[in-house]
């Protein structure tokens, strides 16, 4: 059978190693010509010697060059901080992902997830409600009980959505969310943060999914999705007894217990008007002289997400797949597939 | 340490083979009520309540400590809890701010502690001292520990010097003066 070469992966495989096209070059002892017209499509059939030494270059297998997929580029919403992200950075994070999904579309065609509860949409104009209401209808639906949500991530994968941690190496990057025609809700986030921010920008991307099926201007979005995981982590009027006259040692002993950051119970004080704007500056001010702005005491433990590892477990478990079954699977090498998707402790080749 | 306040001198020395089990005591005690109350019963505390629960855990530790050891008596004077070391020292444990003072309203017995005044039931020429913690504004940490005279004589506090714990004198140059015989001091 004849294979195609796909330009698309190559971009894509280039993108998550990091590489410019003249690393690659380099790496693969060709030229930065034949790689620029490979990804713009001019030169069409690189031959097998060329693919199997770019492939090499790359670490994956040849059989990604020549997959039949397609990436998708992300939804041009949901960026936090997306103005300061350089280029290179965000293809590399859109490379992951592209990679991720596809690993996943290919996981779920053998696999079904647990679901206790569907993942719904919500129309704010259409109910006349704010974020608000939205994420306490949502707490309802999904049956929270009252107070804290011990596991936001395990709630949200009961209720289908499929949670994927990454390193996306940068800060200024935490989630990304979307929805793709015949998969689950998917929800990407950056593994790289404290555990208290994880849940808040984890319900934020909840709020996206939710509410925000029409781009909107991002600031409305992300203004709404903020409200939303407000309420959704820290119902009003639960957490209001614990807020009154506030100050940042009591906030600190709340923190634990609503696994929130300070910097967010200061925030819904203020959402709630509990506070003045001159408590809300004087507050601040305490946070920034304690120096909570580098780290905040009490940290709050990052959330373990299950849903691939789930998948990959089925697969080597009940379906009884080798690894070089799943690293064909996957268009992965064994040893990216072992270090990606097992406990395995990862080895770094020292130069 | 020449110019040293004699009685510091005296009040140290007589603790200086003790600070190594002492010092640990609040770091321990801090850990405990962070990691062993629960953090809905922490939420729910004021300031008051979290100090006296640390009061409690840290008093739990001197006892686990000290109890057995021939020269120190634990003694409970109509609701203070003091530790009397040899007859030459009594120590009271406090939460103290960040210039080393406690900031509750004291009874008439805790100013006769500070004060040095006879108290019945506690040895009459022992010098008072409080050993001060001063936890961090998250109650997550101790920012150290201090042993105090009161009323502003002098302060020591407790180090970890590459783990060998060590005291030294913070006693601030110029104190605010607050009492008679610290402005006679002075003078």
């Amino acid at each position: 059978m004849e294979r195609t070469f796909n330009r698309a992966m190559l971009e894509v495989a280039r993108a998550a190693r990091g590489f410019t096209q003249g690393d690659l070059a380099r790496e693969a002892c060709v030229t930065q010509a034949l790689i620029s017209k490979l990804e713009n499509g001019l030169t069409t059939d690189p031959g097998p010697e060329t693919v199997a030494a770019i492939a090499d270059a790359l670490g994956f297998p040849e059989e990604f060059l020549y997959s039949g997929e397609r990436p998708h580029g992300l939804p041009p919403f949901h960026y936090r901080k997306r103005a300061r992200l350089g280029k290179k950075a965000l293809s590399k994070i859109e490379a992951d992902i592209n990679i991720r999904r596809i690993h996943l579309s290919k996981l779920l065609k053998s696999y079904e997830p647990p679901k206790e509860w569907d993942f719904p949409t919500i129309d704010l104009a259409q109910h006349q409600w704010t974020p608000r209401q939205a994420a306490q209808s949502l707490r309802g639906h999904w049956m929270v009980p009252r107070g804290p949500i011990d596991n936001v991530t395990a709630l949200a994968e009961r209720a289908g959505a499929i949670i994927i941690q990454l390193d996306f190496k940068t800060p200024l990057l935490d989630a990304l969310s979307f929805r793709l025609p015949g998969m689950p809700p998917l929800i990407f986030m950056n593994a790289n943060m404290p555990g208290d921010r994880y849940r808040f920008t984890l319900s934020h991307e909840i709020a996206h999914l939710v509410l925000h099926h029409h781009p909107e201007t991002d600031e409305a979005m992300e203004e709404q999705a903020d409200e939303f995981a407000a309420e959704f982590l820290m119902p009003a009027r639960e957490v209001k007894p614990y807020l009154v006259n506030p100050s940042l040692g009591k906030l600190a002993r709340i923190k634990p217990y609503w696994k929130v950051s300070i910097k967010a119970l200061i925030v819904q004080c203020s959402r709630l008007k509990l506070i003045t704007p001159r408590q809300y500056t004087g507050l601040n001010v305490n946070y920034s002289k304690a120096g909570f702005g580098k780290g905040e005491p009490h940290p709050i433990e990052i959330e373990k997400s299950s849903s691939l590892s789930d998948a990959i477990s089925f697969h080597l478990r009940a379906l009884g797949y080798s690894v070089e079954e799943m690293s064909r699977l996957l268009m992965l090498k064994p040893e990216e597939f072992l270090d990606t998707y097992t406990d395995r402790p990862q080895l770094r080749i020292v130069k | 340490m020449d110019d040293l306040d004699p009685e510091q001198k005296h009040v140290m020395e007589l603790l200086e083979a003790d600070l190594s089990r002492i010092y640990p005591i609040f770091e321990n005690a801090l850990a405990l009520y962070n990691s062993e109350i629960t953090a809905k019963a922490r939420a729910e505390h004021d300031d008051t309540a979290a100090a006296k629960a640390m009061h409690c855990h840290v008093w739990a530790g001197f006892q686990r400590a000290f109890l057995d050891e021939p020269g120190y008596t634990f003694l409970e004077v109509r609701g203070l809890k003091v530790l009397n070391i040899r007859d030459q020292v009594v120590l009271r444990a406090k939460k103290v701010d960040v210039n080393g003072r406690h900031r509750n309203a004291d009874t008439a017995q805790q100013r006769a502690f500070d004060a040095q005044e006879d108290i019945p039931g506690m040895p009459p020429a022992a010098t008072r001292v409080v050993i001060g913690y001063q936890p961090d504004i998250a109650f997550s940490e101790v920012e150290r520990v201090i042993i105090r005279r009161p009323k502003g004589l002098w302060v020591s506090q407790i180090v970890d010097v590459d783990e060998d714990i060590q005291w030294v004198d913070i006693t601030p140059v110029e104190l605010p003066l607050q009492s008679g015989e610290r402005r006679a001091k002075n003078i």
